[in-house]
């Protein structure tokens, strides 16, 4: 079996092996990874807002 | 509105312009309204391998020993959830343990009828990312068509979620009779909206989280973004005050976190968190042992006295802590074709180790974070040998010794 790079990658070998005694030949696999959009720099921004209230109840008019 | 919780004084919102977020800061009543950011999970190393001949071990759910692939689990042995078993501490149904996370596959032999799906949720909602709209409930419906939208598309929530409770057909948990609930906070893309995890956090507290385990990482800078400790500590204090234990890992980033005052580091500086490092042997003969040294402290794991309340396995150089592989998982495709188990090493690994302690113990002492932070701490052994320690803080958890049975 084969360690992989630390996260995130855009591809990473993934070493399987039968948990046998007697393994099987182990196949490397190429596994693509998601790409990782956000690795350096930012902050990037969701286009979502975090409200914070002065209480712990909406203050009028808040939905509207 | 995204969500609101009035409760905890807090809500999100999408579709404001600069503009209209500085006018609702102005209006009576609001404190503050920030941008959400998006913050990168810290994931771990992974290994996989493959499960087979699982079939005929059936009896595991109630002797997790007898799981397929027990012999490696050095984690379960190192600190005696064996010993917990063998003593009928198995956990309790009637015992919650949130994952917040990329979601649970609850298809997986380990998983079966160990999540609620009831109360399991994708939070992600529709979020953007580098301008792009992304919604993951519509990747799980073009991938895995009838698949609940809380399945895993990573692999990160089913390996932290089987660790805390699992059937132990392949691997084993640390409990296997506690109830999972599945809380999608972060995407299969690696980032989780900062938004999406207060609501996480929320969302447990309202529905009846007993325990919530977050195995997420970020670090924020304070000068830079002081005002979302203000809105973490607001969250945390809300589910604390609602009865919730919140277990988080402390971050793969080899930092000290007793001389860095300038970063806030993951969860681990709120208060109302049980804060996890990781720890694991330096060596091993083989997959299946012997190790080395099991109990060092792992190479990449944050430390410091004032932040580390106990450590537990996470893995460490060539040693992985073993655990179900999401059978929905986009980043590891061969799992999609059977029972696998995948190896992963990360602080995120030991935060679940301590959450199913947690979930031990609130069946012996109730719904009470404080008391169930300090008998982790107190039962943990303690291999340092000096009390308070930077990488141990109390010690290495103990499952048997936290749940009484030696």
């Amino acid at each position: 079996m084969r360690r992989l790079a630390a996260f995130p990658l855009v591809l990473a070998g993934l070493a399987l092996a039968a948990c046998q005694e007697e393994p099987l030949v182990p196949a490397l696999h190429r596994v693509a990874l998601a790409p990782s959009l956000i690795t350096t720099g930012g902050p990037y921004y969701t286009g979502r807002h975090v409200v914070s209230f002065s209480g712990t109840s909406e203050p009028a008019g808040f939905r509207t | 509105m995204e969500w609101s919780s009035p409760g905890a004084g807090l809500a999100a919102v999408s579709g404001l312009s600069d503009a209209d977020a500085s006018a609702l800061g102005a209006q009576p009543g609001i404190q503050a309204v920030d941008a959400d950011e998006l913050i990168v999970l810290e994931a771990p190393q992974i290994l996989a391998d493959q499960v087979e001949a699982v079939a005929d071990q059936v009896e595991s759910p109630t002797n997790p020993a007898a799981a397929f692939f027990f012999a490696r689990q050095w984690n379960m042995r190192q600190i005696q959830a064996n010993t917990a078993w063998a003593a009928g501490r198995l956990g309790s149904p009637n015992v919650s343990v949130f994952i917040l996370d990329s979601g649970i596959d609850p298809s997986h032999r380990d998983l079966q009828g160990r999540v609620d799906g009831a109360r399991s949720v994708d939070l992600l909602g529709t979020f953007t990312v580098r301008g792009a709209s992304f919604t993951e409930k519509d990747t799980v419906a073009k991938y895995f068509p009838g698949r609940p939208a809380y399945t895993d598309l990573f692999f990160h929530g089913t390996h932290v979620g089987a660790t805390v409770s699992s059937n132990a057909l392949a691997a084993a948990g640390v409990t296997s009779q506690t109830r999972l609930v599945a809380v999608k906070v972060c995407s299969y893309l690696n980032v989780c909206p900062f938004s999406s995890i207060l609501n996480g956090v929320l969302y447990a507290a309202d529905n009846g989280a007993d325990v919530v385990n977050m195995s997420l990482g970020g670090n924020f800078s304070k000068a830079g973004n002081g005002r979302f400790v203000g809105l973490i500590n607001k969250t945390f204090n809300y589910a604390r005050s609602r009865g919730v234990t919140i277990v988080v890992s402390a971050g793969n980033s080899a930092i000290d976190m007793d001389h860095d005052g300038n970063a806030y580091k993951t969860y681990c500086s709120t208060p109302a968190t049980v804060c996890v490092a990781a720890t694991g042997p330096t060596a091993q003969g083989g997959v299946n042992g012997p190790w080395t040294n099991p109990d060092a402290p792992a190479t990449y794991t944050n430390f410091g006295r004032s932040a580390i309340n106990v450590a537990a396995p996470g893995g460490n150089v060539d040693t992985f802590v073993w655990a179900a592989c999401s059978r929905t998982s986009l980043l590891i495709p061969i799992c999609q074709t059977g029972t696998f188990v995948v190896g992963a090493q990360g602080t995120s690994m030991a935060a679940p180790h301590v959450s199913g302690a947690a979930a031990l113990l609130v069946e012996d002492l109730g719904r009470n974070p404080g008391l169930i932070r300090s008998r982790l701490q107190q039962t943990a052994d303690d291999p340092a040998g000096n009390g308070t320690s930077p990488f141990y803080g109390k010690g290495r958890v103990n499952a048997a010794r936290a749940a009484g049975v030696i």
